[in-house]
């Protein structure tokens, strides 16, 4: 059938070939270092998020988009283990850190997921590999990682300077007026410790504040008010704030425990 | 007919040779990546 | 290169004319694709930081770069191959109609692709991944390039047909099952993008449709993307066959392992694409390493080509006086004008030695993670397909003007140095790009205007010595296709010497020659390799159809809101 020498070019080509997949099998399922995957679990998401968890644990939510990366920069204490999800707002994009493993790809309407622990401490690029346009060669991220001392001293920096503005704002724009921030009553619900707290509705029903029911208690006042205050104390609508100023009103908000 | 056969009787051990280097070139430039790919772990 | 026993084929004025026009347009057009090639390496080392030069933006360059040489060239080139291989191996004449019609529909095609490419509307790379959108025509002009590809080969299976019925017991000539095999797979692969295209994506681009499941086009693009490379290298594995023992003076070591890897190529080059979505969200883990096992396994008959060239080369060398266990490697004609056709195909394996192992380690599963969307892609691909295949459809292309034309070769010693130049030029290139991407560089980025240009804050110093390297490489290869251009322009407008349609190929005897039954037959392998295809692709496609994910709108290259003008 097929000469002897041919035969043993055969064999050693599949043993070859097994040899690598039993080692790639170990790198994989032994050594952990797994393929990027899809995962059903969070739906794909328009914002960027760090979120973090006990123990040096981190849960980011990457927002690709033509042409920058969110969050642009991302600061972390060394050996955080991090669960990095991807995804795309437009078109595909890459996202690749070079020195890690990190490679996956953002496709709008997935979320991709790859979990990366940042043992050293450094500061990484973040890359797009996958042509998005125009601009695609402008489209990079950061991802720094410092010492525990000083990722302390930055979280703490960040805080600050979101009290410092929130505190500024709130009293620019009045709501200072009838919402303290030191846990003494006011004419309007109290900021301190408001966020993530159970409140009762005027019709009975009960909220957990979160990020949504702020920002319709801000454009809306009336509509999901506590039960016994009253309404029309606040001012309507048209209240001339931004967007970004109510981003920052609610970060003063969370930042208020 | 003899030339034929002696054709046939040809062992190419040049060949075979050639086959053991690229056998052996392939697997250390493999475990190059494969070493790379554990570092970067 | 040939000799008396080689048997003399003849071809007819109106055929000539058309065989010859779909040699010349589609190397006409590759002026402009290796021109592109070579602005691409001077935008990667910087020397060029704009977003355009001469008038091509950097991202359109690289469209008309992969499109002409990777799409149309190597179609084109194959198809007139695969006409004429058939007629003169199976010793029928060529079928005017069905070639007239190839050339026809197949030039609309590529012309229609062509407009919105050159106007900047289809600048979306040659995998056109949505939601970047391109103009309609680009998509209907590429649908019709491969719907006309196939036309040659539905006039080449009656043929053949016929040809089992009336040489019954015969071994089907080697090339003409190489033809076969490469145009099957071809068939077979160009469905589900031809659906990705037609179905999807034309819609899609004409606003009949709002939305598109991304990862279902990108799948169906891959479940082509992979038996493509296959399409390219079988003819060089035919002529490496069929051809090269006999140039080099000697004998194919084994008829068999041709027969057999063929056969191996039908039903594995297809249920693999998953390989180049390793990295993608949508699909189960499970597939892909599903396919990365098969993946390993298409790699088997290669290494089996391998040696059975290496054989053949070896047989060659020791009838030209070569002995020892490497010492016979001298006695080669790597530099014989009279032969310069082995030293295209040679040069091509060179590169190929290098092509195989890259291919593997991108196959490796996790390992993918170290050279995904790297610049170490491209240096891959330019050992494969831009290295046995460019080469060997380059010399091809040569070889079949002059015959059709009845010339010479206009410069045979240029000639014989042009596949050396190339070989230089690639290694030169792909150790450049090789490097950068190992050093995470990104693939098909413009680097000159952010990493690597010195004034810019995202300046990578530590690629930018390789990607002068590569522009190094590129600037040879570029050399070096100029000087083929040279000899084949000449060529095609030189005095006739001798009688323009006279075709010879050079053709091997084999040393082992005995009859396999178990690869004679096409159609327990495409059996075969349906069933392969269905058990690989139809549960991720399943899981893709039913997933969760959400689709996507369009948007062009220049601007970040949805599809505005």
């Amino acid at each position: 059938m097929m000469d002897r020498l041919e035969k043993k070019v055969l064999y050693v080509a599949i043993t070859l070939m097994l040899v690598f997949t039993v080692l790639v099998v170990y790198a994989g399922m032994g050594l952990g270092i797994v393929l990027p995957t899809c995962n059903d679990r969070i739906t794909p998401f328009t914002e960027g998020k760090v979120i973090p968890k006990e123990n040096n644990q981190f849960e980011v939510h990457y927002v690709a988009r033509m042409w920058s990366f969110e969050p642009a920069e991302l600061v972390l204490p060394e050996k955080a283990e991090v669960d990095l999800y991807v995804s795309a707002l437009d078109v595909d994009h890459g996202f690749e850190v070079p020195g890690t493993n990190l490679n996956l790809m953002a496709i709008p309407g997935s979320v991709n997921f790859a979990h990366q622990r940042f043992e050293k401490r450094g500061e990484y690029l973040v890359i797009c590999h996958e042509y998005c346009g125009l601009n695609h060669q402008n489209m990079t991220g950061k991802i720094r990682v410092v010492s525990r001392e000083e990722y302390t001293r930055l979280m703490q920096e960040l805080a600050n300077r979101t009290l410092a503005a929130g505190e500024k704002l709130a009293i620019e724009k009045q709501c200072s007026a009838c919402h303290t921030s030191d846990g003494t009553e006011g004419l309007g619900p109290g900021f301190k410790g408001l966020y993530g707290k159970r409140e009762k509705l005027a019709d009975g029903s009960e909220i957990v504040v979160d990020e949504a029911y702020l920002i319709d208690s801000i454009r809306n006042p009336d509509r999901q008010i506590v039960q016994n205050f009253d309404r029309g104390s606040m001012p309507p609508t048209d209240v001339p704030l931004s967007d970004e100023e109510v981003r920052q009103i609610i970060d003063y908000i969370k930042a208020l425990k | 007919m003899d030339l034929d056969r002696h054709e046939k009787a040809f062992q190419p051990k040049g060949a075979v040779a050639f086959f053991v280097v690229m056998t052996v070139f392939y697997a250390a430039l493999w475990f190059l990546f494969y070493f790379i790919l554990v570092a970067r772990k | 290169m040939f000799s008396d026993t080689d048997y003399k084929f003849e071809i007819g004025k109106k055929n000539r004319l058309v065989l010859i026009a779909m040699l010349a347009i589609p190397m006409l057009l590759l002026v402009l694709g290796v021109f592109s090639g070579l602005l691409q390496v001077l935008f990667r080392a910087g020397y060029i930081r704009a977003t355009s030069f001469l008038g091509i933006e950097y991202y359109q360059g690289l469209t008309l770069h992969g499109v002409i040489n990777a799409i149309v060239f190597t179609t084109f080139f194959e198809v007139t191959f695969g006409f004429v291989i058939i007629a003169y191996y199976l010793r029928k004449a060529i079928p005017s109609g069905w070639l007239y019609a190839s050339f026809i529909v197949m030039l609309i095609g590529t012309l229609m692709a062509a407009f919105p490419m050159l106007t900047g509307k289809a600048s979306v790379l040659y995998t056109f991944y949505p939601p970047l959108k391109a103009s309609p025509l680009f998509y209907i002009g590429a649908a019709l390039l491969i719907v006309g590809s196939w036309i040659g080969y539905f006039s080449w299976i009656p043929q053949y047909t016929s040809w089992r019925k009336e040489n019954p017991g015969k071994k089907t000539p080697l090339a003409v099952v190489g033809i076969l095999v490469t145009f099957t797979i071809w068939f077979v692969c160009t469905l589900p993008v031809a659906y990705e295209v037609l179905v999807l994506l034309v819609p899609w681009s004409m606003g009949w449709t709002k939305s598109i499941d991304v990862v279902l086009a990108r799948t169906l693009f891959w479940f082509f993307g992979h038996p493509l490379v296959y399409f390219w290298l079988l003819p060089a594995y035919v002529m490496f066959y069929v051809m090269l023992p006999k140039i080099a003076g000697g004998k194919l070591f084994s008829d068999g392992a041709g027969r057999i890897s063929f056969m191996l190529f039908l039903v594995l080059s297809t249920p693999v694409g998953l390989h180049h979505q390793f990295s993608d969200p949508g699909i189960n883990a499970g597939y892909k390493w599903f396919h990365m096992i098969l993946t390993f396994a298409v790699a088997i008959p290669s290494f089996l080509t391998a040696f059975t060239v290496a054989a053949s080369m070896e047989h060659a060398a020791i009838a030209r006086g070569g002995s020892g266990l490497f010492g016979w490697w001298k006695h080669l004609p790597y530099f014989d004008r009279d032969r310069w056709f082995f030293s295209y195909l040679f040069c091509g394996l060179v590169l190929f030695f290098f092509g195989g192992i890259t291919g593997i380690i991108n196959a490796s599963g996790n390992m993918n993670l170290v050279v995904h969307n790297t610049a170490w892609i491209p240096a891959h691909f330019h050992t494969t397909v831009a290295g046995p295949v460019f080469l060997s459809f380059l010399a091809m292309s040569l070889l079949m003007l002059c015959q059709f034309r009845g010339v010479k070769v206009p410069f045979p010693t240029m000639n014989v140095w042009t596949p050396w130049l190339w070989l230089l030029g690639v290694s030169v290139f792909s150790t450049g790009l090789s490097v950068a991407g190992i050093l995470g560089e990104p693939r098909r980025t413009n680097l000159g205007l952010t990493y690597a240009n010195p004034t810019s804050d995202r300046f990578v110093a530590s690629w930018h010595v390789w990607d002068v390297v590569g522009a190094i490489g590129g600037v040879i290869m570029f050399l070096s296709t100029a000087l083929f251009f040279i000899n084949f322009f000449a060529a095609l407008f030189a005095k006739p010497q001798e009688q323009p349609g006279d075709v010879r190929f050079p053709t091997a005897e084999p040393i082992h020659d005995e009859q396999i039954r178990w690869v004679e037959n096409f159609k327990p392998w495409i059996a075969v390799m349906v069933l392969a295809i269905l058990i690989a692709y139809v549960p991720p496609l399943y899981q893709i159809v039913t997933g969760k994910q959400q689709k996507a709108v369009p948007y062009y290259p220049w601007s970040p809101a949805p599809e505005s003008k």
